[in-house]
């Protein structure tokens, strides 16, 4: 409190002392105090100015950028209205989705189709094969061998026949065996597709009409692999056709060294008379 | 092309035979009972035990057995066919109204009914292997039984010629 009334005091003093200046800083002082500013109802020219040039811009926005503004709208408008009427239609879309539910219905009716029981199979040792063969299983296809032995025999022992006809007998056998587990690999897979099938028909129902391609995509990859099955099928159905040609053949050339060798037995028994 | 596809070929002329192939082409799938029926009137039934050495018996059951699977099998995907050209009808009726936009359900939709085409097509392939594997199988054990047999009258032979 002391220090600010020794401060008032020196600054009087030096007022009295220097008039001529505190006058001048008096007068700098009320220069350099800010105006109020000027109100649109004030009388100032530069007033009218500014509302002329402002009524100008608002004129040239209107006629000029507006007006290609609104053409721009109008024809985004338009596009928006081709887009819904002729491209992507509501009511086009929703026919198209009612035919793939109606499509589902057909699918589940192939599928029940295809899983009839069809055994007919009386006696046990081919009931148990047809059972194994039947099973669409693939961890049945362990089975098979003891099944098909049980029913069509094993090969003949190394003394009950020659080497070219215990040779014929495995391959055949052989080939019959891996043709009836790859028709329950078959079988399997097809009942994999199927699964797959109505998933991905369900998938195009729920589709947004923009994703319904990603499905067919989709769809068109499990095309491919399952074309690619039913060649693996048919080449072991070639296959298994092959090695029945080589036993008609094999059959004919063992015919004709037994028809050799009895000729050549029936010589050498009339020599010997 | 549905009128070739319906034309009728049926082609048997005897009683018994005129059943059965009426039975296998019909399409149904509920008289498998009477399909058994046909195919034992017209292809007769296995012997009976006496009648029959066991391995015959059992290769005849396994024959008939899978051929009637596979006869039974048809009749159902005859039926699958039906339906998998009615559902080609409804895509092709739908793609003549379709939009640019719809179109994509309906591409996806024909994709998915292909890979059910070729899902039956190789259950059909399957039931083929099935068959011809039997088929060759039955041969096989024909020529096991000749070796057999040949060992049996080898040893016959031997005997006899050793008691002279």
């Amino acid at each position: 409190m002391t220090k600010i009334t020794d401060l008032l005091r020196t600054v009087k003093d030096w007022l009295f002392g220097h008039k001529l200046r505190a006058a001048i800083l008096a007068l700098v002082l009320v220069l350099t105090t800010p105006w109020p500013a000027r109100a649109q109802f004030g009388l100032d020219p530069c007033c009218a100015m500014l509302a002329a040039g402002l009524a100008s811009v608002q004129s040239a926005l209107t006629s000029v950028v507006g007006g290609g503004l609104n053409q721009i709208l109008g024809m985004d408008k338009a596009m928006q209205q081709f887009q819904q009427t002729v491209v992507w239609p509501q009511a086009l879309i929703n026919q198209a989705k009612s035919l793939v539910g109606l499509l589902q219905g057909n699918f589940k009716q192939i599928q029940n189709l295809m899983k009839l029981p069809v055994s007919s199979a009386t006696l046990p040792a081919s009931q148990q094969l047809e059972q194994v063969l039947l099973s669409r299983n693939p961890n049945q296809i362990a089975q098979t061998s003891g099944a098909y032995t049980a029913l069509y025999g094993p090969v003949p022992a190394p003394t009950a026949a020659s080497p070219q006809v215990l040779n014929m007998v495995d391959m055949t056998d052989a080939a019959a065996e891996t043709a009836m587990k790859r028709a329950i690999e078959i079988d399997a897979l097809a009942d994999l597709e199927l699964q797959a099938a109505n998933q991905l028909n369900q998938s195009i129902q729920n589709a947004a009409p923009g994703s319904a391609p990603i499905i067919e995509a989709q769809a068109d990859a499990w095309l491919i692999r399952a074309n690619a099955y039913t060649q693996a099928a048919t080449a072991d159905l070639m296959r298994l056709r092959s090695i029945d040609l080589a036993n008609a053949s094999a059959d004919i050339k063992m015919g004709a060294t037994n028809t050799t060798n009895l000729r050549q037995a029936l010589a050498n028994l009339l020599e010997h008379q | 092309m549905s009128k070739i596809f319906h034309v009728n070929l049926n082609s048997a002329t005897l009683p018994n035979p005129q059943v059965f192939e009426a039975a296998i082409r019909d399409h149904q799938v509920s008289n498998f009972s009477s399909l058994t029926a046909a195919f034992g009137n017209t292809y007769g039934l296995i012997p009976v035990a006496t009648a029959a050495n066991p391995t015959d018996r059992a290769i005849s059951d396994m024959d008939d057995a899978l051929a009637l699977d596979n006869l039974k099998m048809l009749k159902a995907s005859d039926q699958a066919t039906d339906i998998e050209l009615q559902s080609a009808d409804s895509i092709e009726n739908a793609a003549s109204q379709a939009a640019p936009g719809s179109a994509p359900f309906l591409t996806a939709a024909a994709i998915v009914s292909g890979i059910h085409s070729q899902a039956l097509t190789q259950k059909m392939l399957a039931a083929e292997l099935r068959q011809e594997a039997a088929r060759l199988a039955h041969r096989n054990a024909l020529r096991k039984e000749n070796a057999a047999n040949t060992t049996q009258l080898r040893g016959v032979l031997v005997n006899l010629l050793q008691h002279q």
